[in-house]
């Protein structure tokens, strides 16, 4: 709606509340009406404005100086440029007389009115200002709503005005100019910048936003050079000391413009109270989107096209390369499952401000969407458990696993793997503690696995993590793929002195008796694990086969080595720590451990063959200390 | 490696080579386990997720007159509005609330008062009306404050932050804002 038509809408409204209060309201009872109506309350800014000192046949006055006061308020900025902005309600009560109290005069002047409005008010005699507050905000609280503060009409000739909660002015010819200045107090909350009747102020820094104790005008240094901005000195009641904007302000003289530094200020305030987004579609806030629809957003907004307002999109957060129109299509397709939030905001680039920390210039207006995709699944682990929390090498310990499904669609197969870390988070190099499979769990079911591991022969005294991570390889097609795993803590201890020998390699299980294979140009790492043997004095040596374990050799009256030695035997003891048997003499490391490594070469030649290793340890005091178990390694598959 | 170690290496490799050499080729060892265990356990129901506290739902908003000064107030009128709440200002902030609660005790709303306008220091408690130009300061407190009406809500309390420490300045029952708003638009 132009201004013009408002104004005339608002013509209309005054004349029928006119017509209607006339012949309906009781004398003394309030009459409320709405005379500018731009939008719902709880999105504009409600200006209510009571009747002080106005008999019942003077309520077209009173209208009429509402009219008059409307006019001059919307042709001068920023209020112009913010028309749209405002409701305006009035709240008429028949006073018995007309006027106010003047106790000033001699002999003093006493009227009978609703809100005991008085000049002379804290002995400053132009300050007329009401004294029944309870009675108008009673009367104020009849508005459709309000921001705090009100407007109050006095129905007196005598030049006068003063502004708390209220800001009030006479009806006289300087009216509107005297009410502006001193909503400017009440609304804009900006301070007087005259400087009289005081000399020099000492004080400290004013809170207010237009006036300050710093002579080059610091507080307002973005708008210097700018609508004539500078620092002069005289503000705040004060001849020295105090430095406004600009030469001269309406808040230092009737008939002025609002310098900038005033007119930002005011701005602000207006902005955070409006709601300047005004319809947002869909209405309601939360929104459920299947894949693999697309639904438009879309909103409408008030701001100014004279002020450039700046359109943005940020979808969880992020802006929206790009979006900069009232409406935005979402893809269902292009988001994961689950809930969004999609955020538009309105910025208002007026010229009017210059900063804005609190972002007042900016609406914002978000959207909870949830995607759901009827055919995904969605695996979680709400629970994971060990029946031991102390444990030492080659411990057998049970983990329980509660697997859920919270999605629309059915899972499976798919497997959950454990995997043991001293570090988090797990690798898939981290070791493997083996894994379960999951046939099929339905929408909305649970299950709850039971896993007995044996936990590695190498496993040190320390804090170790265990993972159990459900469909590591996304088989299932799930809402949420970053929600599969859950993790406990376990405390190794100094274990059993053992001899073993287990692989060193991801994803085997179990490491001391798993079936490994290996091909051409691959390799695995055989490790001897003897943590009581004495590293400085012992050396570990592997011997292979192709003739199995059993019976085995007979080393001494009590080691027996599980190999039945053959010609690889025989290859392998003359080839010790060769590019094929790196390491299988040598060390035992601090720990106990001797890392070893088998690459068979990519030519090697070799069928596919079933051959055993196994580990014995050499002491300096005596020969064969100890043997190992054997473990197996399928060569050329 | 030491000299000790090499010695007792090659002995050993040597009684490795010969033992081996005499002994007999065995049969095939078995084959390892295998490389997965447990399976899956049963289906059961999931247990049904707690369901959250419905947010509490303001019907609307009342205007209040709230009266009284820096050590005391009160609510002494109200007007139900079926209108929302418009909420607080962009970026206001106050030492000086306006709490409603339920009856267990639950923040329904906070809301800060602007108490600007007034005086409100403790020097200023009691004196006179004050005018500086075209501003007054009144000690004595009357004021609008709008909240959300909530039907379930118990009590209105207000506060005020002091040098840290929460000061309770007046609560008034939710019974007695509803009676206050009956003659209310």
């Amino acid at each position: 709606m132009s201004r013009r038509s408002r104004i005339a809408a608002w013509c209309g409204a005054v004349a029928a509340a006119v017509l209607g209060s006339a012949a309906a309201a009781p004398a003394q009872a309030p009459t409320v009406t709405t005379v500018l109506n731009n939008g719902p309350t709880q999105a504009r800014y409600d200006i209510v404005i009571l009747a002080e000192g106005y008999q019942a046949f003077e309520q077209p006055l009173f209208n009429q100086n509402v009219q008059t006061f409307l006019t001059a308020l919307f042709q001068k900025q920023p209020y112009q440029t913010f028309a749209s902005y405002y409701n305006v309600h009035t709240v008429f009560r028949a006073s018995v007389d007309s006027g106010a109290d003047h106790p000033e005069l001699s002999p003093p002047v006493y009227k009978d009115t609703v809100y005991n409005a008085s000049y002379n008010t804290g002995g400053v005699v132009r300050c007329v200002y009401i004294q029944n507050t309870s009675l108008a905000l009673a009367d104020a609280a009849l508005a459709p709503a309000n921001e705090g503060r009100v407007l109050v009409f006095v129905n007196d000739p005598t030049y006068g005005g003063c502004a708390a909660t209220f800001a009030c002015s006479y009806n006289g010819s300087s009216m509107t100019e005297v009410q502006i200045h001193e909503i400017g107090h009440s609304l804009g909350q900006v301070a007087d910048e005259y400087d009289y009747p005081n000399n020099t102020y000492t004080g400290s820094e004013p809170s207010a936003v237009n006036i300050t104790t710093s002579p080059t005008g610091q507080k307002w240094s973005i708008w210097h050079g700018s609508n004539g901005i500078s620092a002069f000195q005289g503000a705040g009641y004060y001849l020295y000391g105090l430095y406004r904007p600009r030469n001269n302000c309406l808040m230092r003289t009737l008939g002025q413009t609002l310098c900038s530094v005033c007119a930002e200020n005011i701005t602000k305030l207006l902005n955070g109270i409006v709601q300047t987004i005004d319809q947002s579609t869909p209405a309601a806030s939360s929104v459920a989107l299947m894949v693999p629809n697309l639904q438009a957003f879309s909103i409408s907004h008030i701001v100014p096209a004279a002020n450039n307002p700046a359109i943005g999109w940020k979808l969880d957060g992020a802006i929206v390369p790009g979006a900069t129109s009232p409406t935005f299509v979402l893809d269902s397709t292009t988001l994961s499952q689950g809930a969004h939030s999609l955020q538009v905001s309105v910025k208002d680039q007026t010229a009017f401000v210059r900063s804005d920390p609190a972002n007042t210039m900016t609406d914002t207006h978000t959207w909870q969407v949830t995607i759901s995709d009827p055919t995904a699944a969605q695996l979680r682990v709400p629970s994971f458990t060990s029946n031991l929390l102390w444990v030492t090498r080659g411990s057998p310990v049970t983990f329980t696993t509660e697997v859920a499904n919270d999605g629309p669609a059915a899972a499976g197969p798919f497997t959950v793997e454990y995997f043991l870390t001293p570090t988090t988070p797990w690798t898939a190099q981290d070791i493997y503690l083996g894994s379960d499979t999951v046939a099929n769990l339905a929408a909305m079911q649970t299950t709850t696995l039971q896993h007995p591991v044996q936990l590695p022969w190498r496993l040190l005294p320390q804090v170790y993590y265990v993972y159990a991570v459900v469909d590591r390889n996304d088989a299932v097609h799930e809402s949420n793929e970053t929600d599969n795993q859950r993790l406990l803590a376990l405390i190794g201890q100094a274990g059993p002195c053992v001899t073993k020998l287990e692989y060193d390699d991801p994803l085997l299980y179990p490491l001391d008796s798993a079936t490994v294979s290996v091909g051409a140009g691959g390799s695995v790492h055989p490790t001897v694990v003897a943590p009581c043997a004495d590293p400085t004095a012992t050396l570990y040596l592997i011997a292979w086969t192709a003739s199995g374990t059993s019976p085995g050799v007979p080393l001494s009256p009590t080691v027996t080595l599980p190999l039945n030695p053959d010609s690889l035997t025989q290859i392998g003891l003359g080839n010790l720590n060769s590019p094929i048997l790196g390491q299988f003499l040598g060390i035992l490391d601090a720990q106990g451990l001797g890392h070893a490594t088998f690459a068979l070469p990519p030519t090697s030649g070799l069928g596919p063959m079933q051959t055993h290793f196994a580990a014995v340890l050499l002491g300096a005091t005596e020969l064969f200390s100890a043997a190992t178990n054997p473990v197996e390694l399928v060569l050329g598959m | 490696m030491q000299l000790s170690h090499a010695v007792a290496v090659g002995a050993a490799v040597a009684a490795l080579v010969w033992t081996f050499s005499v002994g007999s080729a065995g049969s095939t060892g078995s084959v390892g386990g295998a490389g997965s265990a447990g399976g899956p356990g049963s289906p059961v129901a999931p247990a049904a997720p707690p369901t959250p506290p419905e947010p509490p739902r303001a019907n609307g908003h009342y205007v209040l007159v709230v009266e009284g000064d820096r050590d005391r107030l009160t609510i002494t009128s109200a007007n139900a509005k079926t209108d929302p709440w418009a909420g607080v200002p962009v970026g206001f902030a106050s030492d000086w609330t306006l709490c409603v609660r339920d009856g267990g005790g639950a923040v329904l709303a906070e809301v800060p008062l602007d108490l600007t306008p007034f005086a409100t220091s403790r020097a200023e408690k009691g004196q006179p009306v004050q005018v500086q130009g075209c501003i007054v300061r009144d000690s004595r407190i009357a004021m609008l404050v709008s909240v959300p009406r909530f039907d379930t809500a118990a009590s209105y309390t207000f506060s005020h932050r002091d040098a840290g420490a929460d000061r309770t300045l007046g609560t008034v029952t939710g019974d007695a804002v509803r009676e206050l708003a009956g003659g209310g638009r």
